[in-house]
């Protein structure tokens, strides 16, 4: 630990001394139209590789002051909803600074204003016949992207959307053959190529004036940087389930570096490998989901594909992989307790997983369930295990009950998000379609599970005094569970237009001020809920098709996460990014911050 | 050939499921066979009882190969092409025979 602590100190110093350095300028002005201030507008600056992006907020007179940390020849781009984007080519000497000014101008184009418009207005529209299937559509087709983007939202007859909703399903969007027929119908009536005309209302919120976006492109645009995690070093990390690949990105410096997973004995799609998983995206064995960093500094990731638990330490890049047995499927999010217990929920196969690093003994914990889901928790190892003598040809399919008992996504109980008490150490997990909360004693393992007001509870965390978060994935709510007398508070998410919904993937709850962040997912925007008023605060995202995973805290003041838009070529510029929200402004990381921990 | 294969193994495993969906013609299949001794062969009887309980298994198969009774695609409105509704009929009225040959060939050697 004392090795590490000095390590952590040099390392701090060098950060700060790189921060120092790398202030490359700034670039200050204002944002009008027509002769008027114009706030919440966001002007962005591009490095000249576009592997950069830096974004700041105009304030109630409109002006906004961005310091950069990249220079030389740089685009600013200033942006804001209903108004055509502006942008400017500028060079930008080292400690150099720029005045720009921008006066945009308001869409008259319908179809131009149409483009504009976040994923959530084109789906204002669509003709929905029931509220099931609306919901249906809500759970399964915005599982891991958005739907009603450039890329989404592309006129198609009924075969064509038939043939995407078929592809879809062979990626695991359960969906009942009626679902699938509506859901066919539906999007091939309301994506018209009509420009929609929703009216959107973005709040004019002053806080948001003081913040800051930073954006580093990674990977190519099949990369698939499932979570992100902020490590003591102040680095960030990305698991790159597609590619077997731990991304690395120093936040001082900008530089990004990859690591490799170790080979393993399974054929690509690893259990999986009868399955076919999104083409090209997913070209390894592993699929490392989600991480999270022990106190001894390494971090244990789950590796969905090869039911592989791995240690990673950022030191050494060594990797250590540990077996879980192929019955259990899809390790999925990770978190580790006060004693170094490593807790995760293993998705397809309706457990908790228990790890004890020191003795390297794994156990898993079978959760409770109903009828279908009991079917499918016996029976999906087995299946998936015929399935790889055909790979690739989705033999699950022919078989799959969620289809012949017509059942859909209430075939899976999918435990989810899982999180640490930390006033009793119980471990706290989210079932995505059952719809249930539970608890686990640590000690005893004994389950106690509670139904959910609000359906599609997803990533959900704890508070400092025991109030345990959850985002309704489905409902597009935010439920507040306490969990001494086990009562459930909800609360709605901001919407911007009617008939629009919102996809709350994930939130956090910042350890010093209680604030909750959420992920909204298909507005292009992050939510901060303050648990004292109960109100929003909503930042948009500079960039269209912000798909954000969980959401971790930089000691710097950032809210990080991996935008992570399955495929990453949906996103605009056709990349994926580690990206970090500074409500505050950015502030330099100190010695002192780094080395305490 | 895999594909085949494929669909071979997915028909033996959902076959009870079709069996259990097919189930209201295999028991009118199994009343044609009691009624009618005094009117036609036994050969004939096994063969037309084969053929309706055959007409409510026959399967078509979705974008899957998730086998469905024919019969009840029809109630449901969906489309089967009448030429693959016909060779299925015909392997499946094949394979009932074949199956339904043991029991009665077993019956007769105890008889």
């Amino acid at each position: 630990m004392n090795r590490y602590r000095i390590t952590a100190s040099t390392f701090g110093a060098a950060l700060l001394a790189a921060a120092s350095c790398a202030q490359a300028g700034t670039i200050a002005g204002t944002v009008t139209t027509a002769g008027q201030p114009l706030a919440g507008a966001m002007v962005t600056a591009f490095d000249g590789a576009q592997k950069r992006r830096d974004t700041v907020y105009t304030d109630a007179l409109g002006n906004y002051t961005l310091n950069v940390d990249f220079g030389g020849k740089l685009t600013l781009r200033a942006r804001a909803p209903y108004f055509k984007d502006a942008t400017q080519d500028i060079t930008l000497a080292v400690n150099a600074k720029a005045t720009q000014v921008f006066n945009l101008e308001r869409h008259s184009v319908a179809e131009e204003l149409s483009v504009s418009l976040p994923a959530s207005a084109h789906l204002t529209t669509l003709p929905w016949p029931s509220h099931d299937t609306r919901a249906a559509f809500i759970s399964q087709c915005n599982y891991c992207h958005q739907v009603g983007n450039a890329l989404t939202r592309a006129p198609k007859d009924e075969a064509g959307w038939k043939q995407t909703v078929t592809r879809m399903e062979g990626y695991f969007a359960a969906l009942t053959p009626q679902e699938e027929k509506d859901i066919t119908q539906v999007l091939a009536k309301g994506f018209d190529g009509k420009p929609v005309a929703a009216k959107e209302l973005y709040p004019s919120q002053p806080e948001v004036a003081s913040a800051k976006v930073k954006e580093w492109v990674v990977g190519d645009a099949m990369s698939f940087i499932h979570d992100a995690d902020v490590g003591e070093d102040e680095r960030m990390y990305g698991s790159d389930e597609g590619h077997d690949l731990i991304w690395v990105l120093d936040r001082s410096t900008g530089q990004i570096t990859q690591n490799k997973l170790p080979d393993i004995d399974l054929p690509e799609g690893g259990v999986f490998s009868g399955v076919q998983l999104p083409i090209g995206v997913f070209t390894g064995k592993h699929g490392p989901h989600s991480m999270a960093q022990a106190k001894d500094g390494k971090f244990w990731i789950t590796n969905a594909l090869s039911s592989t638990l791995a240690s990673f330490d950022p030191v050494t890049k060594k990797f250590k992989l540990y077996e879980l047995g192929r019955t259990h499927l899809y390790p999925h999010t990770v978190r580790i307790d006060k004693e170094g217990i490593v807790w995760f929920t293993i998705t397809a196969s309706n457990e908790v997983g228990r790890f004890d690093p020191k003795t390297e003994k794994f156990t898993a914990i079978q959760l409770p369930h109903g009828f279908w889901q009991g079917v499918t928790d016996y029976m999906f190892p087995y299946i998936l295990k015929i399935g790889s003598l055909f790979p690739k040809q989705n033999f699950q399919l022919g078989v799959a009950h969620h289809r012949w008992a017509n059942v859909g996504r209430g075939a899976f109980a999918f435990p989810y998000g899982i999180d640490v008490n930390p006033v009793d150490g119980s471990i706290w997990y989210a079932k995505l379609y059952a719809h249930k909360i539970g608890r686990i004693d640590p000690k005893t393992l004994a389950i106690t599970e509670y139904d959910t007001p609000l359906k599609g509870p997803r990533r959900l965390r704890f508070d400092k005094s025991g109030i345990l978060w959850i985002p309704s994935f489905d409902e597009g709510g935010l439920m507040k569970f306490d969990s001494k007398t086990a009562r459930f508070q909800t609360f709605k998410l901001p919407l911007l237009a009617h008939n629009e919904y919102e996809v709350p993937y994930a939130l956090n709850v910042h350890p010093k001020t209680g604030d909750v962040w959420i992920t909204s997912n298909m507005s292009d925007r992050i939510f901060r809920f303050d648990p004292k008023t109960e109100t929003f605060v909503t930042y948009a995202m500079p960039t269209r098709v912000t798909w954000l995973r969980d959401l971790v805290f930089a000691k710097d003041g950032g809210i990080c996460s991996s935008s992570s838009n399955l495929p990453a070529y949906g996103i605009e510029g056709g990349l994926a990014s580690f990206i970090c929200l500074y409500p505050d402004g950015e502030k330099p990381v100190t010695t002192a911050s780094v080395a305490k921990n | 050939m895999q594909t085949f294969l494929m669909v071979a193994l997915i028909v033996v495993l959902m076959s009870p499921l079709l069996v259990f969906c097919g189930l209201p013609l295999i028991a009118a299949a199994v009343l044609f066979h009691r009624l009618t001794p005094l009117w036609l062969g036994e050969r004939s009887r096994r063969l037309i009882a084969c053929g309706i309980a055959a007409l409510g298994v026959a399967p078509a198969f979705d974008q899957f190969w998730m086998p469905k009774n024919i019969y009840l695609c029809w109630l449901d409105g969906d489309s089967v092409e009448p030429w693959f509704a016909l060779a299925s009929f015909f392997v499946t009225w094949l394979v009932v025979t074949l199956i339904t040959a043991v029991p009665f060939r077993g019956r007769r050697q105890y008889a």
